[in-house]
């Protein structure tokens, strides 16, 4: 018990660290955190509305909730890679787990993600979009976003301690993996024979739910929940295992 | 696991592999093909060793004996390549000091991040804070950037978090070797004061003083092994002796004061020097000293024919060259009187105050009117100075102080 209160405390003071230290002595502080979604909101809405239109209801909402997700998600995995090899003085404290540290960076990215909430909400009543009883379901897909997110960085963090190429064919993979996900177009646009595409992506299923909550205002569909919840936990699982059958070389290879 | 142990160490080895270059996927194809072989370095070949609870353990050797990554294992750090470690109750590693310390953090936010992650909840390390703030004797700056301390505040508050963990095992590693006089004795008196406590410590340091102080017991490291482990007086001493000579080996000084006599010497050889060499007051061969102690050279010649009236020259010098003092027969009008035979010559220093180190004699004999030498040998002979002198210097004058604090009437 008292073990599990220390990992908890230490979390969330690693976590608040990893957040402040972005934006200490910086003047507009956190809100660059924000700065950056919204340009990309900025962005989508003029090229998909103006320029190329999608015709997507409620189009500034829509991308914005898929940006927010997107962007904790894709900060958190290319930044996994980095999470053990430039912590080289915390990977050598003695007794330490090590897999806290990769928590703490997909908890910060996560922290980033809740503070551009409010944003997201505002422009959610703007469209007439009121909050309700599903947003009850929103804590869950947190979770499972966190659990799928986490078990991808443990074995990315833990396999870049080996090979130093595993950061960059990341980095390369995350752009690939931005564009066969729904983040600013709308998954029924696409052509017949490709909606497995789609389907086997996770991260096309949870943007699906946080918009099933935040757009549609409707409860996230059962079935998919259901799957997405195992799939992450036992990405989460395997994560975990390799992380731990490397962790204990991590000191001799940084 | 013995209940009286902290630490069971059996058969620990440990190898780095040296990779060229870094490490990546190229190395991993390159080597699934079987063509590289990474050079090995074997850190620690062969430990066994148990500390007992409360003992108190230094740990010496030369750079790249093995000490620091003994240590490391100790804290779990790393993997044995071979054999096991198994370590009880918990630890506090002063290792890597305040390395955990981020510069643009707060001494307290760094502190209480320390203490987190030595394993303690959040209400428990705001316990131990004030203490820690206290005795690292930075209060008016512990809400301030780290960043602006200099390197002894950030190294005092990084040594206080670390000590006030309350742990079971301490292990330090060189820490004490920085920080400003005062503060090091107040370390130094806290780890006295842990020690009473039937805390165990081990300690690695070059500083003899500092293992003397606090450990009960040495292991002296070599290359990776044992060798040797004992009592503190015991093997600090023979670790001296041994050090001093290997500092001496490279400039092939003939290190055993009744070997045969170093080549190197000038001189128009009518006489020969057949041995020189040291001894105590009781005529037995020695090659060490305590300060203080008298010492006797014996100069043992032969003369190639007839020799009038020669003059000896003993000069003293120490490991790094300075002339301690030269005495001759002329300047202290003593004469030999005409040399025909073989014969040997005593000087008796009656007590030599010199300091703890390494020393050399060079001895000469020349001709009556210092014209030229038959003989001069330089570092013929040498000895140690072992043992503890409580001021500094070259040599210790017998000396004392007297208070005179005015008019007491």
């Amino acid at each position: 018990m008292y073990r599990i209160i220390h990992y908890r405390d230490l979390l969330i003071d690693l976590t608040l660290r990893q957040v402040k230290i972005h934006y200490r002595r910086s003047v507009l502080g956190i809100l660059w955190s924000l700065l950056n979604p919204l340009l990309t909101l900025v962005v989508f809405s003029f090229v998909f509305q103006q320029v190329v239109p999608l015709n997507i209801k409620h189009y500034s909402a829509y991308v914005f909730c898929g940006v927010l997700a997107w962007n904790w998600f894709s900060s958190s995995i290319t930044m996994s890679a980095y999470t053990i090899t430039f912590n080289r003085e915390l990977v050598r404290l003695p007794e330490f787990n090590t897999a806290i540290l990769v928590a703490v960076n997909v908890a910060s990215n996560m922290v980033n993600y809740l503070l551009a909430l409010p944003i997201l909400l505002g422009l959610l009543i703007i469209d007439g979009l009121y909050p309700g009883w599903n947003y009850l379901f929103l804590p869950l897909i947190l979770l499972i976003q966190f659990m799928f997110t986490l078990g991808l960085s443990l074995i990315i963090s833990a396999l870049n301690v080996f090979y130093r190429d595993i950061g960059h064919l990341v980095s390369a993979v995350i752009v690939i993996w931005f564009y066969i996900t729904p983040v600013f177009y709308r998954v029924g646009d696409s052509k017949r024979g490709y909606e497995w595409v789609f389907n086997i992506n996770p991260m096309a299923l949870i943007l699906g739910m946080y918009r099933n909550i935040f757009v549609n205002t409707e409860m996230p569909d059962i079935m998919t929940l259901t799957i997405v919840s195992i799939v992450s936990l036992v990405i989460l699982l395997i994560g975990y295992l390799i992380f731990n059958r490397l962790k204990h070389n991590f000191v001799d290879e940084i | 696991m013995d209940s009286q142990n902290v630490i069971e160490i059996v058969g620990l080895k440990k190898c780095y592999t040296r990779k060229e270059g870094s490490s990546g996927l190229k190395d991993l194809l390159i080597s699934l093909r079987g063509r590289t072989k990474p050079e090995e370095y074997w850190a620690l070949q062969g430990i066994d060793l148990t500390v007992k609870k409360g003992s108190t353990l230094g740990i010496i050797g030369n750079n790249g004996a093995g000490k620091s990554t003994l240590l490391r294992m100790l804290c779990g750090l790393g993997q044995p390549t071979k054999g096991t470690i198994k370590r009880r109750g918990n630890l506090a590693c002063l290792l890597e000091l305040g390395a955990g310390f981020s510069p643009e953090f707060t001494g307290r936010e760094n502190v209480m991040t320390t203490l987190l992650l030595s394993g303690l909840t959040r209400s428990d390390a705001m316990k131990r804070l004030p203490e820690i703030v206290e005795f690292s004797e930075i209060s008016d700056f512990i809400d301030t950037a780290v960043r602006t301390y200099s390197s002894g505040m950030w190294l005092r508050l990084a040594f206080s978090a670390a000590i006030c963990t309350n742990p079971e095992l301490i292990v330090v590693d060189e820490v004490l070797a920085v920080g400003d006089l005062r503060f090091k004795k107040k370390c130094l008196d806290r780890m006295l004061k842990m020690k009473e406590a039937g805390k165990t410590i081990i300690l690695v340091s070059h500083s003899m003083d500092q293992i003397e102080t606090i450990c009960d017991q040495v292991l002296w490291l070599e290359n990776g092994r044992i060798r040797e482990y004992g009592s503190t007086a015991e093997v600090v001493q023979n670790y001296k002796k041994r050090a001093f000579a290997v500092t001496l080996a490279p400039s092939k000084v003939a290190v055993e004061s009744s070997g045969p006599v170093a080549k190197f010497r000038e001189g128009a050889a009518e006489m020969e020097l057949t041995r020189v060499w040291l001894s105590n007051e009781q005529r037995q061969p020695i090659d060490a000293i305590s300060p203080g102690d008298p010492l006797n050279v014996h100069i043992e010649y032969s003369p190639n024919g007839l020799i009038a009236e020669p003059n000896f020259l003993v000069g003293l010098y120490r490991e790094d060259g300075i002339k301690i003092y030269e005495a001759s027969t002329e300047a202290d009008n003593v004469s030999v009187g005409d040399v025909a035979t073989n014969g040997g010559i005593t000087l008796t220093f009656s007590e030599l105050p010199l300091l703890e180190g390494y020393y050399y004699l060079d001895v000469g004999i020349f001709e009556q009117n210092w014209n030229r030498a038959y003989v001069y040998t330089s570092r013929i002979s040498a000895f140690h100075v072992i043992g503890h002198t409580p001021g500094k210097g070259v040599f210790q004058p017998p000396h004392r102080w007297e208070a005179n604090k005015g008019d007491e009437r």
